[in-house]
């Protein structure tokens, strides 16, 4: 590495030493191979150091390492000891450390500092990130110095202040570091060029709502042939486009949401609040929307979205305003968009191109809609069968995805009528004894609306022949599918608003007979291609 | 080869001790692999084994660290410790004979040799290893603690013995009893002797010992053939099972056992017929034309009457093939005795039995044929017919009284027919 | 929407802060060893270092100095290098908590017993000996079991670490 950084200079070494840094993290495996972190938590880190929103995450983490210290033990054993950063391994970890400090309480979903202040709470979702953090601050700051200002965490009466201590320690030592070797971001340069013609072409729209389909079509077709600016994909600009939005939107969100200044941010020098930057970044990453969290969530444990789905899926996007600001865009990128990659990947082979291009009379885009919503359709008969498998096993999961799936069943059935007095029954629901009543109800088609339900959960588990669902689901299968209840309903839930509110009222024979003179006469000028045969290729 | 070679039996074979190198005092004694720097799992047993006041081998050495190579790993136990005191001792000794001793044991304190387990599976090995490799040396003993079960007499000639203390296998080994063995220094003082006037006294005393040997092995063996010959065979065993009783005439019925193994004739078994014949009734079978001969099968279920059977063995011409017939009504070993045990008479390369029931095979009722084919024939008292004529087939009575007559060179072949 | 607006502004350093982020974890020439590697090379004695995390821990300083603060913390016992004034090869080290001997075998003079003795009978044994001659990389040798409080491994005396251990400018670690 010393080699090749004295090809550099100064400025350009010391930021390849963070990369390097960083890459380390990232790269590091697994007892089995794979990798330490996930990709989401890598990103994360990467945006904590970029947007330089470490306070909150450092503070946390000097809250996890007084309990890492629980009972003398080392909290090098807890990050490092651990086969690999996921919220499973932090769990069984700590649970093993319970009891061993009266201050710290080990919960299902986390643990609980009680610092004598008023408490802190930290889930074991959130502790791989913080185990990335960690390693980033000990190859970076190292780790004598993170192990001499953290000793303070290790005392036994280590409270709010001698947290507080050792995270404005680690604090400063990590604003030190990224001093010396983070360089200024650099203007993004497309993003700049698009916003501007946005503006013009606007009215009196503005943010997010300022970029319509026809501004962004238009933009495409003026400077997709030009070298003022790499716009050449309609699927480049399109992109371009919806982080735009996203980032707008959620701008305007923390704008409006008037949060608290970090301390030392100078807004009237036009510094960024670090953790405006950080909210607005992670309203971008696409891989905090629902399917990529089901995706991560399920992993080949059990397969309620296929690739095939997900791929498809993902033409969606659901994580943002995108959809209705520029609908038509959606699907224009979807159909056009993979168009002309294919014609792209066949050029750059030296292949003569033969793609088939979409024409009105195929009814694409009607087409790409029936697509998601029999993905959509199949996604929720397989949510029917992962209630089945939950009911099974006795899981508080089961009646989520019961209630959700069938909001409109009498569920009062199964509360406990209370007597009150003669003039009537009060029905009251009582939350414990109805979850019981629900998962001792047998299935029956020709029972109650619960029982119904289950016949036809039990007969979706049936038809469903994927990893997870077959047979007797085992125990890991079953918490992935509990895992994943809440990405599901929310991706359902995603898709069926985009598809309803969002793509649903318009009128698409008439873009599709549009859209199909437009983009094959564009594709036929980029790619020099021979417009009349072409349309009617294969 | 120039001394005592001793190897350590274990399940996946005999283990040959290379070497014994004395040590620094300082270190805990090892026992490596094949000369390898790798120290074997059983080493800090051996040091214990070794060092005073627990070990057995300073007290006779005088000295408390040593490193043993051998040629293959052994991963647990104590079953080594017999193979390696004889080992020290040979070496104490300036070598030993030209012995090859194959040993498995536990010693104690008491320089006692205690019994180990998996002995049949070792000297299964054992077997095998000398099948593959041969080396079967001409002065060569295998030792085995009491309470090995039951064990061969030997194996690929090697006399097996079984060695109750330190004392009875340095006499195996042809070694000094510990008692007189030189202590290190006087061993030491000797060193510098001259040591070819030990040799003819030493030769000297091996021919006698051979010799004496050949005298009561000779006496023996013209006993022992007398009786074969006659077909006096329980009497022979049971000569046999008198001199088993010390451990020369274990090595003398051994070599016996051994040449008449080697002598027997390998013709092959027997092959067995039988053919049935019946009657529509019992009256019928009065009158023979009115019997009809059936293939006998191992099971019989029709309703005829069954008049009479006949079974013949027919085997080699250079065997001599006897037997009986034993008929059981109610079912194979069903009563006391059967209710009719036939001889069979002889034939040119075999032997008939027929039997005419006078009391008709009913549903349940059994027949079994055993053959004894061998050199000569059997006189006398035979008292494994009980079992070869009622136990099951299959089973350990069959089986055992079987390997008597296997012991001689006999052959024993069996068939089983019952009605339904 | 003027340039100066405040929701743009935020928006595009996100964007910029975003792209930031991505070149950073853009797959590149070069990665350091990570922490998590020291860690397991320090802890686990089935846990080899590849040639190529052996190969980034050489060239970085930072990364050795963490390897070293992390042997020598909770070391079971630590044996710095010797007195200035020692010379010749060493045949034996002591602390509090254990002794090390180094004893040449007769059977072979190319091979070294090495003695490894616990002065504290409850603690837990050791399983991992490092040993670090001057200048050079920590070299490791996985115990065997202990046997009461003694352990013995047989060394070619030729190799790297009978070599170090026998250097009284070796520091050693047991773990």
């Amino acid at each position: 590495m010393s080699t090749a950084l004295e090809n550099l200079n100064l400025e350009e070494a010391k930021s390849e030493v963070l990369r390097a840094t960083l890459a380390g993290v990232c790269e590091s495996t697994a007892v089995d191979g794979g990798p330490r972190y996930s990709e989401r938590v890598c990103r994360e880190l990467a945006r904590i150091i970029v947007c330089r929103s470490y306070a909150k995450p450092l503070l946390e983490l000097s809250h996890l390492l007084v309990a890492a210290s629980a009972g003398g033990g080392r909290y090098e054993d807890v990050f490092w000891g651990i086969s690999r950063a996921s919220a499973g391994d932090f769990r069984r970890a700590f649970s093993a450390l319970d009891g061993t400090n009266p201050n710290i309480r080990v919960a299902r979903n986390g643990i609980c500092h009680d610092d004598g202040a008023e408490g802190f709470q930290i889930t074991y979702t959130r502790m791989p990130l913080l185990a990335a953090l960690l390693e980033f601050m000990v190859m970076s700051v190292g780790y004598a110095a993170v192990d001499d200002m953290t000793g303070i965490l290790r005392r036994a009466d280590a409270g709010s202040d001698s947290v507080i201590e050792a995270a404005r320690a680690l604090q400063r030592s990590l604003y030190a570091y990224l001093r010396e070797h983070l360089p200024p971001a650099q203007r993004q340069r497309r993003e700049r060029h698009f916003l501007v013609f946005v503006d013009k072409h606007a009215g009196n729209r503005t943010g997010a709502d300022a970029i319509s389909d026809d501004t962004l079509l238009e933009y495409w077709r003026r400077y997709a042939c030009t070298e003022e600016i790499e716009a050449r994909t309609f699927r480049g600009v399109y992109d371009t486009a919806r982080r735009l939005i996203a980032a707008l939107d959620a701008a305007a969100e923390r704008h409006a949401g008037r949060h608290a200044k970090s301390i030392g941010t100078d807004a009237e020098a036009g510094e960024v609040d670090p953790a405006d930057l950080d909210a607005v970044i992670s309203a971008l990453d696409a891989d905090e929307g629902p399917l990529s969290r089901l995706l991560d969530t399920c992993g080949e444990q059990v397969k309620i979205i296929n690739l095939s789905e997900a791929e498809t899926l993902g033409e969606l996007p659901l994580g943002d305003g995108t959809a209705r600001r520029i609908p038509v865009s959606v699907l224009r990128n979807a159909v056009f968009g993979a168009v002309q990659l294919r014609l792209s990947t066949a050029l750059r082979r030296g292949d003569a191109p033969s793609v088939v291009f979409p024409s009105a009379a195929d009814g694409f885009y009607r087409q790409k809609l029936k697509d998601y919503a029999d993905i959509v359709a199949g996604t929720e008969k397989i949510a029917l069968a992962a209630l089945w498998g939950l009911h099974q096993a006795g899981r508080v999961e089961a009646v989520e995805l019961a209630l959700a799936l069938a909001p409109d069943i009498a569920w009062e059935q199964l509360s406990v009528p209370m007597d009150d007095g003669d003039d009537g029954r009060v029905v009251s629901l009582q939350g414990a004894r109805a979850l019981s009543q629900f998962l001792a109800t047998e299935p029956d088609p020709r029972g109650d609306e619960p029982a119904a339900l289950l016949a036809e959960a039990k007969r979706a588990w049936r038809g469903v022949n994927r990893t997870g669902f077959r047979g007797d689901a085992d125990a890991e299968s079953i918490d992935a599918m509990a895992q994943a209840v809440p990405d599901v309903l929310r991706l359902i839930g995603a898709v069926r608003r985009t598809l309803d509110r969002d793509l649903g009222p318009l009128d698409w024979p008439l873009f599709e007979t549009a859209d199909a003179a437009v983009f094959t006469a564009m594709f036929a000028t980029l790619y020099d291609l021979d417009e009349e045969a072409d349309s009617h290729a294969g | 080869m120039s001394g005592m070679a001793v190897h350590i039996l274990t399940t996946e074979g005999p283990v040959a001790i290379q070497r014994i190198i004395e040590e620094d005092n300082a270190v805990q004694s090892v026992i490596c692999l094949d000369g390898l720097t790798q120290i074997l799992p059983i080493s800090p047993h051996y040091e214990a084994f070794v060092r005073r006041p627990a070990g057995v081998i300073e007290r006779m050495t005088g000295h408390g660290a040593y490193r043993m190579d051998v040629s293959a790993r052994i991963d647990e136990g104590r079953s080594w410790q017999l193979a390696a005191f004889l080992a020290h001792a040979a070496r104490q000794q300036g070598g030993g004979q030209d012995v090859t001793v194959f040993a498995t044991g536990e010693v104690d304190s008491d320089l006692a040799v205690r019994r180990v387990e998996h002995v049949e599976q070792k000297l299964q090995a054992l077997t095998r290893h000398l099948a593959l490799h041969g080396g079967a040396a001409e002065r060569a003993v295998i030792m085995i603690p009491e309470g090995s079960g039951v064990v061969p007499e030997q194996i690929a000639g090697i006399p097996v013995c079984v060695v109750a203390d330190i004392g009875a296998a340095l006499a195996l080994a042809e070694l000094t009893p510990l008692a007189a063995a030189p202590a290190k220094h006087a061993r030491e003082e000797k060193v510098d002797a001259p040591r070819r006037r030990n040799v003819p006294f030493a030769l000297l005393i091996a021919a006698a010992l051979i010799a004496a040997a050949l005298f009561w092995v000779g006496g023996d063996f013209a006993r022992w053939s007398a009786l074969m010959q006659q077909g006096r065979l329980l009497e022979l065993e049971q000569d046999i099972g008198r001199a088993e009783t010390d451990g020369f005439g274990r090595l003398r019925a051994g070599a016996y056992l051994q040449w008449l193994e080697l002598s027997a004739s390998n013709a092959p078994a027997p092959s067995l017929q039988g053919a049935l014949f019946t009657a529509a009734d019992a009256a019928q079978c009065a009158e023979t034309s009115a019997q009809v001969k059936r293939p006998l099968n191992p099971v019989y279920k029709d309703a005829d009457s069954i008049c009479r059977v006949e079974f013949r063995a027919i085997g080699d011409a250079t065997a001599i093939h006897i037997g009986r017939l034993a008929y059981w009504p109610t079912g194979l070993g069903n009563a006391d005795r059967p209710s009719r045990i036939m001889r069979g008479s002889q034939e040119t390369s075999g032997r008939t039995w027929v039997l005419a029931f006078d009391e008709k095979p009913q549903p349940g009722a059994a027949l079994r044929l055993v053959v004894i084919s061998g050199a000569v024939d059997i006189n006398g008292p035979q008292p494994w017919y009980q079992d070869l004529l009622s136990a099951p087939l299959s089973g350990p009575a069959f089986d055992a009284a079987k390997a008597r007559l296997q012991r001689f060179g006999f052959t024993v072949t069996a068939l089983d027919w019952r009605r339904e | 929407m003027p340039a100066d607006d405040p929701v743009r502004e935020l928006a595009l350093a996100a964007l910029d802060a975003d792209a930031e982020a991505r070149r950073l974890l853009e797959p590149g020439a070069a990665s350091r060893i990570a922490f998590s590697v020291l860690y397991r090379f320090a802890v686990d004695p089935g846990f080899e270092l590849g040639p190529a995390d052996a190969r980034k821990l050489a060239a970085d300083p930072a990364a050795q100095a963490d390897l070293d603060r992390l042997l020598r913390d909770n070391a079971f016992a630590y044996m710095p290098r010797q007195a200035a004034a020692a010379s010749g090869s060493v045949e034996r080290r002591e602390t509090e908590a254990a002794i090390l001997t180094l004893t040449p075998s007769k059977a072979d003079p190319g091979q070294i017993y090495l003695g490894v003795e616990l002065l504290d009978f409850e603690a837990t044994p050791p399983r991992q000996l490092f040993a670090r001659p001057d200048g050079g990389p920590w070299l490791r040798l996985v115990l065997p079991a202990f046997s009461g409080s003694r352990a013995q491994l047989l060394l070619t005396a030729d190799i790297d670490i009978a070599a170090a251990l026998a250097d009284p400018k070796t520091e050693v670690c047991l773990r």
